[in-house]
C-alpha cells in the first residue's frame, strides 16, 4: 500500500522504473520470476547469503518460500489496482485536506486511503485469487515435498502426473468450490463497503 | 493590511504575472477559464509553489521567494472553497465541519461545530451525507468547514458556478453576513459578470495571466480600459471610431463612426486621445434615451441626436432591451430602458424615433 501510495501520488526520478520493477511479476513466467527468486533468495543469493550467513537457514524449499512466491506474484496486482484507486480520489479532495490544516499522513489516513478503500479491496480480492493458483514460481523456489512444501496446485499436478485420478478429483472439486465460495463473499464484502 | 500578493508562475505555454492588494474586503477575480484565476488561489493556498514573488496577509509572510520563505498549506490556515462545493462524500455534514477543526478537547469542538452549524443554517442536516443535501447546502456546509478555524483570509473558486439565481441572491447575504463575522480578505473566482457585478466591491480583470484592470466595480464597469476588458465583461455598443476635430473654444472632441459623428467633452480623457489615430468607443447602454416627439429636448442632450428604427425589443423581465440602427451609417444600438419609460414611449418595432446620448454615456478606449 506504502509503495502503490508512493507510486499515485508523487513525482520523483525512476518512478516508472519502480513501477515496472513491481509490475513485471505480472507478465513474465513464472517460472522466471522463481528463477529471479531463486537468484535473490537462494544460499548464494544477494539476499539469500545475508540470512545464511546471519540465521544458518536459507528458505529456499520450505513453505516460507511457497508464501514468498505467491506473495511476489500476487504483489503487482495489488499494486496495480491500489495505485489506480488513489489515482482516482479527486485531487481537490486531498488539497481541500491540506489547506484544512491536516498533515499528508492524516491527509492518506483519512481522506484519501478510505475513498481508495473499495479498489484497495479489488486490488486485495484479486491478489489473494491470484497467490492462490500460484504454480510455477511455487515450484521453482519451493519445489514439491509431499506434506511440506506442496501448495494444493502442485498436488493436483503430481496427482494427475502420476496418474492418481480419484485423488486430483477430489482435490479439483474442492479447491473449485472454495475458489468460488471465496469470490462470492469478496464480491459481497466489496459491495457492501458502498 | 488585507492580502498583497505578487506571482510570477511559468507552466507549460503559459505565464501568471501578477500584482495586487485588497484590503478585508471582498475582491472578484473575474476572467475567461484558462485566464489564471484559480492558479492564482491555488498558489496563495501554497498547493502550487510560484516561481518568483511573495504572498503577505495582515502581517504574516506566506511567501518569499528572495528570503526563501514558503509556508506550508497546512501553516497557512487559509479558509479555501473548492470549485462544485466538494465535501468528503464519506463523511456526514458534521464530520465535514469538524474535519476543519485542528486538535481541541471534545467539548470545545462540539460547541465549535454547533456554532457553525448554526450560523450557517444547517440544523437537522448534521447527519446527512453530502450527497443527499442540496447544492446551496453543499456551499454552506464548505463555507462552514473552510471558515471554523477562523482563517486569516478566504479564497472562493467558483462558488456559485451551478446555483439558480434565488439561491445566488441567498449566497450573496449569506458573504456578507461573513463578512461581518470574519473581518478578514474574501478572494473570490468567477467567470459570471453577474456574480462579479453582484458580489465584488473591487474587481480584477484576469486576461492571459494579467490584470488587464483593477478597481471598484463601477469605475469598470463604467470606464473599462481597453475593448477586450469591455468584451469580457459582455459590454455592448463599442465602435471603431476617429477622432476628427478637437474644438479648444467648446471643449468638445468629435469623433466618427461610419459616417456618424459623436460629440463629446474634450476633457475626458484628455492628452490620451488625439486627433487622426483610431480608438474604440463605448456608449453605456442604460445612458441613452429616446427622445419622445413633441417633448423639447434639454440643452445637455443636443450634442448627440440620431435618427433611426427600432429593430428589435427584447424582454428582460426588469428592463427592456430595444435594438436602434441609426438612418445615417447604419449602426446598431443596444439601449436598456426600465419597464416604466418603455410604456410611456409606446415603442414598437419598426418605429422611426430619435435617440439622445448623456454626456456620461460616451468613453473612449485607447
Amino acid at each position: 500500500m506504502g509503495v502503490a501510495y508512493l507510486l499515485a501520488m508523487k513525482h520523483f526520478r525512476g518512478k516508472e522504473v519502480l513501477d515496472i520493477i513491481f509490475t513485471l511479476p505480472l507478465v513474465l513466467p513464472p517460472t522466471v520470476t522463481g528463477y529471479y527468486l531463486i537468484i535473490l533468495f537462494g544460499r548464494n543469493g544477494l539476499i539469500g547469503r545475508i540470512i545464511y550467513d546471519w540465521a544458518g537457514w536459507s528458505i529456499m524449499f520450505t513453505w516460507y518460500a511457497a508464501v514468498l512466491a505467491s506473495f511476489v506474484v500476487a504483489l503487482p496486482l495489488m499494486i496495480k489496482a491500489t495505485r489506480a484507486s488513489i489515482e482516482s480520489v479527486d485531487r481537490n479532495l486531498i488539497n481541500a485536506s491540506y489547506t484544512l490544516g491536516h498533515s499528508e499522513f492524516e491527509t492518506a489516513m483519512r481522506v484519501t486511503l478510505p475513498l481508495a478503500k473499495r479498489g484497495i479491496a479489488a486490488g486485495a480480492v484479486l491478489s489473494f485469487a491470484r497467490a492462490m493458483g500460484e504454480f510455477g514460481a511455487t515450484l521453482m523456489v519451493a519445489g514439491n515435498i509431499p506434506g511440506k512444501t506442496d501448495t494444493m496446485p502442485i498436488s493436483i499436478y503430481s496427482h494427475a502426473s502420476s496418474g492418481d485420478w480419484s485423488k486430483a478429483n477430489l482435490m479439483v472439486i474442492f479447491f473449485s468450490l472454495m475458489s468460488g465460495l471465496f469470490l462470492y463473499i469478496a464480491n459481497r464484502f466489496s459491495k457492501r463497503l458502498f | 493590511m488585507g492580502l498583497s500578493v505578487k506571482l510570477l508562475k511559468k507552466v507549460k505555454g503559459f505565464t501568471l504575472d501578477v500584482e495586487w492588494e485588497i484590503g478585508n474586503e471582498v475582491a472578484v477575480l473575474f476572467g475567461s477559464s484558462g485566464a489564471g484565476k484559480s492558479m492564482t488561489l491555488q498558489l496563495i493556498a501554497g498547493l502550487m509553489e510560484p516561481d518568483a514573488g511573495f504572498i503577505r496577509s495582515n502581517g504574516n509572510i506566506f511567501f518569499d521567494k528572495r528570503s526563501g520563505i514558503n509556508i506550508s498549506p497546512q501553516q497557512r490556515s487559509l479558509g479555501y472553497v473548492f470549485q462544485d462545493r466538494i465535501l468528503f462524500p464519506h463523511m456526514t455534514v458534521r464530520e465535514n465541519i469538524a474535519y476543519g477543526l485542528k486538535a481541541k478537547s471534545r467539548e470545545q469542538r462540539d460547541t465549535r461545530v454547533s456554532d457553525m452549524i448554526s450560523l450557517f443554517r444547517l440544523e437537522g442536516l448534521e447527519n446527512m451525507p453530502p450527497s443527499e443535501i442540496s447544492g446551496g447546502q453543499k456551499q454552506r456546509v464548505a463555507l462552514a468547514r473552510a471558515l471554523i478555524e477562523r482563517p486569516k483570509a478566504l479564497l472562493l473558486d467558483e462558488p456559485f458556478t451551478g446555483l439558480d439565481s434565488s439561491l445566488r441572491f441567498e449566497m450573496r447575504k449569506l458573504l456578507q453576513e461573513v463578512r461581518n463575522e470574519f473581518d478578514i480578505p474574501v478572494v473570490l473566482v468567477t467567470h459570471d459578470f453577474e456574480d462579479a457585478y453582484l458580489l465584488g466591491n473591487h474587481i480584477m480583470i484576469y486576461i492571459d495571466g494579467k490584470v488587464q484592470q483593477a478597481g471598484e466595480r463601477d469605475d469598470i464597469f463604467q470606464k473599462p480600459r481597453s475593448k477586450r476588458v469591455a468584451q469580457i465583461l459582455g459590454l455592448k455598443n463599442i465602435f471603431r471610431a476617429k477622432p476628427i476635430k478637437r474644438d479648444e473654444y467648446l471643449h468638445r472632441l468629435i469623433l466618427e463612426v461610419d459616417g456618424l459623428q459623436f460629440s463629446m467633452s474634450s476633457d475626458s480623457r484628455r492628452g490620451l486621445v488625439e486627433v487622426g489615430m483610431e480608438v474604440d468607443l463605448y456608449v453605456r447602454p442604460d445612458e441613452i434615451m429616446i427622445i419622445r416627439e413633441g417633448k423639447p429636448v434639454k440643452e445637455s442632450l443636443r450634442h448627440n441626436i440620431f435618427v433611426g428604427e427600432i429593430v428589435d425589443i427584447i424582454d428582460r423581465g426588469r428592463y427592456r432591451l430595444v435594438y436602434f440602427q441609426t438612418l445615417k451609417g447604419k449602426i446598431l444600438f443596444e439601449i436598456s430602458i426600465p419597464n416604466y419609460a418603455f410604456r410611456n414611449l409606446d415603442l414598437s418595432t419598426g418605429k422611426m424615433v430619435r435617440i439622445a446620448l448623456r454626456e456620461e454615456s460616451l468613453w473612449v478606449m485607447v
